[in-house]
């Protein structure tokens, strides 16, 4: 019953609906007219027939003759435009204090803009993938034997990851991946590329899609692989290479492949970045380790069934290893804790997760918070130069808030001016930055180590986003002076009580903390210089200057390197040359060891010739170098003063170091001293360094050069064409030995550009709202400073009496500045083994600096008024 | 008298003419629907009705409510004498056309 007389009203939604939009006095007309006729037509053709009617004519009821009226609305749209109105005229009339304004918001605006591209690209990271959502990735949480967590790791054996599709049921899919550098070669083109080694199902769970071939079958022939389309380009000038073949080096020996796919670039934003992917299986590199549970290459990735719980799967999968790791399993029970627990990381965590170790690049989510950080400052320092410079002028806009209050404004009104005027500036501000943001995205790749394109940036996301960011600055920046001049109390304006203008606590606050920024970054900048050209003027213990370092990708064959030699004889612009086991800063063996007390030190080993000492400019301060056809010398080794230093209680020179076994030598003999080399970063202690005469060249990676002055592009051309005459199988890559060793500088150089431009940014923007609140302080004072020269006082008095204030905030920020400078300067400089002191005349110095700079600013600024006749100002009313 | 009445309005106009104390919008579409063989919607013709109101060749007041409308009044309409005279206006003109018809027919 009750259902059947619901059949027969109206569709309630529909009557809803014309109730919402339809105005009071004809509703009852309208609404009164559809319900007759629904009334009348149900019983003519049926509800169902006379509800559609119904619905169709609330529908074509519904138009502006029948809507409500809104009596404020045309009011309030042409109050916008008249707010508008107003704000672009105050700009225009106002050019130098809407300059300062405007720019003060475009540095914020810009500032802000690029470091959300960074920010958007860092937390995008593997997003593309369509099963983003239930691929993981096996990593291993690993304990110390006291209970105590050591550290994560993502790399796991190589037969963990068939058991693990055949153990659980909720893994669908499973690939590992593990990355390494080949040498590629066609047609006599050899590069070195960045490899992938996956499984077969790889190309099914990523979305890396295939632009030739088939994702099935592409990675299940032998000896195929698949290439980029970069690559394809690069070696083809083509794509279409399916079929094609190409040479991949893997232990000193060319194999050819087979091209049975070729793949889309890589989006930037992956954290698998390569040119080739090859099968495990298919390929024998790995072939050694593929049923040892011992040796960790790959990284295993996941791939989850529809609806599983991770949690729960995690707590099936903490345990695993037990199963299969039995030695471990076995000395899990000595441990006082956990031995080691698996987990599975989401996807979308693997690039922000730098405390795992991972053989892929991560990224400090921390670099994303602190350049949050400083966008943030920099854009609150624009505003807070527009806060300045309204409250500033508030003498002059007093008159008509006063004005406005009298016809009748309200309170909300004028604030909702105000902000009108702020959010104007801030949208002229942002079509500024657009241009700004373009013309220094060079630089800002660099800087962020990112490669984002112009083009690629004007999207949606952009179009929406930069209106926001200009919105919510117009209204952050608006809302102080707002709320300040809509409070002006008539009466008090008109008995001249107004108390506003020029500098009150407020903007002196304000210009306190941009002075102490300025300060902070500027020493900041010079002190992270110091130290960068500190590294760089240090005596290193040798000589890497015109010393070319070849990669020696003919070890295996030392027949030929003897050849190579004869060549090098041969030109007379190569003063001696000499292999080593690797150049340094490209790493090298390291060891420890006991000394007879018990007590360890580590030490590094170089494997070397006796022409080593003569390249390098290394000296040998007591006894021999070594003698490669003594016999003896095979079981001898020369060690750096700090090495002897270390052994000093126990051995000297000419003494047999006893205890010692490592690299095939026992007790050996110590036949020299040479002098102590910084061979590490001067970040690191000096170590103690062992050199040993190396029996065979197999040993040697890098082969160095020195040459009779800077080298030349005809020696360059030399050295490549007489190396691949003696070795054109082998791969040639060289590099300057000086250039080397400054590239382990590369994060400070980072450091110093960032701090760089913060610092022009700050102090850009501190000097604008110096100028502005000058400018402004002169106005409001104009009268005093007539009536004072005409009593008398001349410019320099004035000046004083001027600037006398800002010195005041300058000498507050700095001390405000200077503690927390030498606080975080410090902090940074502990991590250098060898670092600066902070120098007291640096301080000084950067002040003296920054306080002659706002003289001369306070100067340009006051001396249109300083010069001026007094009777000027003093007869305007 | 030049008031302008399209097609629609004029034939509205002598539906509300003929309909004493009955004309409002839904009663108007069903006579339209009636007498003219063809559907009118009631938002027409609410559009038209107020149009005519407009160019006061039509009043309105307000009716009684009554249960099929929902408890909802009808706006009722009324010719008013200047409609009226402009019916008949318009009616006078169109006969003088008619009667200088040829009555072809009648001669023969």
């Amino acid at each position: 019953m009750s259902s059947g007389e619901r059949e027969k009203l109206p569709p309630k939604w529909a009557n809803q609906f014309l109730e919402w939009y339809c105005d009071d006095g004809l509703i009852d007309e309208i609404q009164g007219d559809l319900f007759e006729a629904y009334y009348y037509r149900k019983q003519e053709v049926g509800w169902r027939k006379a509800k559609w009617w119904f619905v169709w004519d609330v529908l074509k009821f519904c138009r502006p003759s029948s809507f409500k009226k809104k009596s404020n609305n045309p009011n309030s749209v042409s109050m916008l435009k008249n707010n508008i109105k107003i704000a672009l005229r105050i700009i225009s009339r106002k050019k130098w204090a809407s300059f300062i304004n405007i720019i003060s918001l475009t540095l914020g605006i810009t500032a802000v803009t690029l470091i959300s591209f960074f920010v958007a690209d860092e937390f995008s990271f593997d997003d593309f993938h369509e099963k983003n959502d239930s691929i993981y990735r096996l990593v291993t949480d690993r304990y110390l034997p006291d209970g105590s967590y050591d550290y994560t790791d993502a790399s796991q054996p190589l037969p963990l990851a068939e058991q693990l599709v055949a153990d659980f049921s909720e893994i669908d899919a499973v690939s590992r991946v593990s990355k390494g550098k080949r040498y590629l070669r066609s047609d006599g083109n050899t590069q070195e590329e960045n490899v992938l080694l996956v499984d077969s199902s790889f190309f099914k769970t990523f979305s890396f899609p295939l632009l030739l071939g088939n994702e099935n079958t592409a990675m299940e022939f032998s000896e195929s692989v698949v290439v980029s389309e970069d690559l394809a380009m690069r070696y083809f000038q083509s794509i279409d290479v399916l079929g094609k073949i190409i040479e991949i080096r893997h232990d000193e020996i060319f194999k050819k492949y087979q091209i049975t796919g070729v793949v889309a670039n890589v989006p930037s934003n992956s954290s698998f970045q390569f040119d080739v992917v090859m099968n495990y299986d298919q390929t024998s590199y790995y072939s050694w380790a593929s049923n040892s549970w011992g040796v960790r290459i790959d990284e295993i990735y996941v791939e989850l069934s529809d609806n599983v719980n991770v949690a729960t799967l995690n707590d099936k999968v903490k345990d695993y290893w037990k199963k299969y790791l039995t030695r471990e399993a076995e000395e899990s029970k000595t441990y006082k804790g956990d031995y080691q627990n698996y987990w599975l990381q989401p996807l979308s965590d693997v690039h922000m997760a730098s405390d795992v170790g991972s053989t892929f690049s991560t990224s400090d989510p921390m670099n994303s918070y602190i350049l949050s950080g400083i966008a943030a400052i920099i854009l609150l320092i624009g505003c807070a130069n527009f806060t300045i410079l309204s409250i500033g002028r508030a003498t002059m806009r007093g008159k008509e808030v006063a004005v406005r209050k009298v016809v009748g404004a309200k309170k909300p009104q004028l604030i909702i001016q105000f902000w009108v005027e702020a959010i104007t500036m801030s949208f002229l501000a942002m079509a500024l930055s657009v241009g700004l943001v373009f013309l220094l995205l060079p630089a800002f790749n660099t800087l962020a180590e990112k490669s984002f394109v112009a083009n690629d940036l004007l999207n949606t996301r952009l179009l929406i986003t930069l209106p926001l960011i200009a919105l919510i600055t117009g209204l952050g920046a608006g809302t102080y002076p707002a709320l300040i001049l809509s409070g002006v109390k008539v009466l008090d304006f008109f008995k001249k009580k107004m108390k506003l203008g020029g500098a009150n606590l407020f903007t002196k606050s304000l210009i306190t903390t941009q002075f102490s920024l300025s300060v902070m970054l500027l020493l900041g900048a010079i002190i992270v210089f110091q130290q960068i050209d500190f590294f760089k003027g240090q005596d290193l213990g040798y000589d890497n200057t015109n010393v070319i370092v070849l990669e020696n990708t003919m070890k295996a064959e030392p027949e030929r390197m003897k050849v190579f030699e004869n060549v090098l004889a041969g030109n007379p612009k190569i003063d001696s040359w000499t292999g080593m086991s690797s150049s340094f800063g490209r790493g090298g063996f390291s060891s420890v060891y006991e000394k007879p007390d018990g007590t360890e030190f580590n030490y590094s080993v170089f494997f070397v010739e006796p022409s080593f000492f003569d390249v390098l400019g290394i000296d040998i301060l007591a006894g021999r170098n070594f003698n490669e056809l003594s016999s003896a010398d095979s079981n001898s080794i020369i060690v750096n003063e700090t090495f002897l230093e270390k052994v000093a209680g126990d051995f000297q020179l000419e003494d047999n170091l006893t205890d010692f076994k490592n690299m095939g030598l026992t007790n050996p003999k110590i036949i020299g001293v040479a002098n102590d080399f910084h061979f590490q970063s001067l970040a690191n202690q000096l170590k103690p360094v062992v050199l040993l005469l190396s029996s065979s060249k197999k040993s040697f990676y890098n082969f160095l050069i020195k040459t009779n002055g800077a080298p030349d592009s005809e020696l360059l051309q030399f050295l490549e064409e007489s190396w691949y005459e003696v070795a054109p199988d082998s791969p040639y890559s060289y590099a300057f030995m000086n250039e080397d060793i400054e590239g382990q500088y590369q994060a400070e150089m980072r450091w110093f550009t960032i701090v760089k431009y913060a610092t022009i940014w700050a102090l850009g923007l501190a000097i604008l709202g110096l100028l502005g609140i000058v400018g402004m302080s002169i106005t409001g004072r104009l009268k005093e400073l007539s009536i004072r020269k005409v009593l008398g006082a001349d410019t320099l008095q004035l000046y004083y009496i001027l600037s006398r204030q800002f010195f005041v905030l300058l000498v507050i920020a700095a001390m405000i500045g200077i503690p927390t400078t030498v606080y975080f300067a410090n902090g940074w400089l502990e991590n250098f083994a060898y670092h600066i002191e902070l120098n007291p005349l640096v301080f000084s110095g950067v002040l003296t600096l920054i306080l002659l700079l706002i003289m001369v600013i306070i100067y340009l600024g006051a001396s249109r008024v300083l010069k001026s006749n007094p009777i000027d100002s003093l007869r305007m009313e | 008298m030049n008031q302008n009445l399209g097609n629609l309005e004029e034939t509205v106009l002598l539906i509300v003419a003929v309909m004493p104390d009955e004309a409002y919008g839904y009663t108007v579409s069903e006579a339209y629907k009636q007498y003219m063989n063809n559907r009118i919607s009631i938002s027409a013709v609410h559009t038209v009705l107020k149009r005519l109101e407009k160019k006061g060749l039509i009043e309105s007041k307000m009716g009684g409510a009554t249960a099929e409308r929902g408890g909802r009044r009808k706006r009722i309409f009324e010719v008013t004498k200047v409609g009226l005279s402009t019916l008949e206006y318009i009616q006078s003109n169109r006969m003088k056309l008619w009667d200088m018809m040829p009555k072809l027919n009648f001669s023969a």
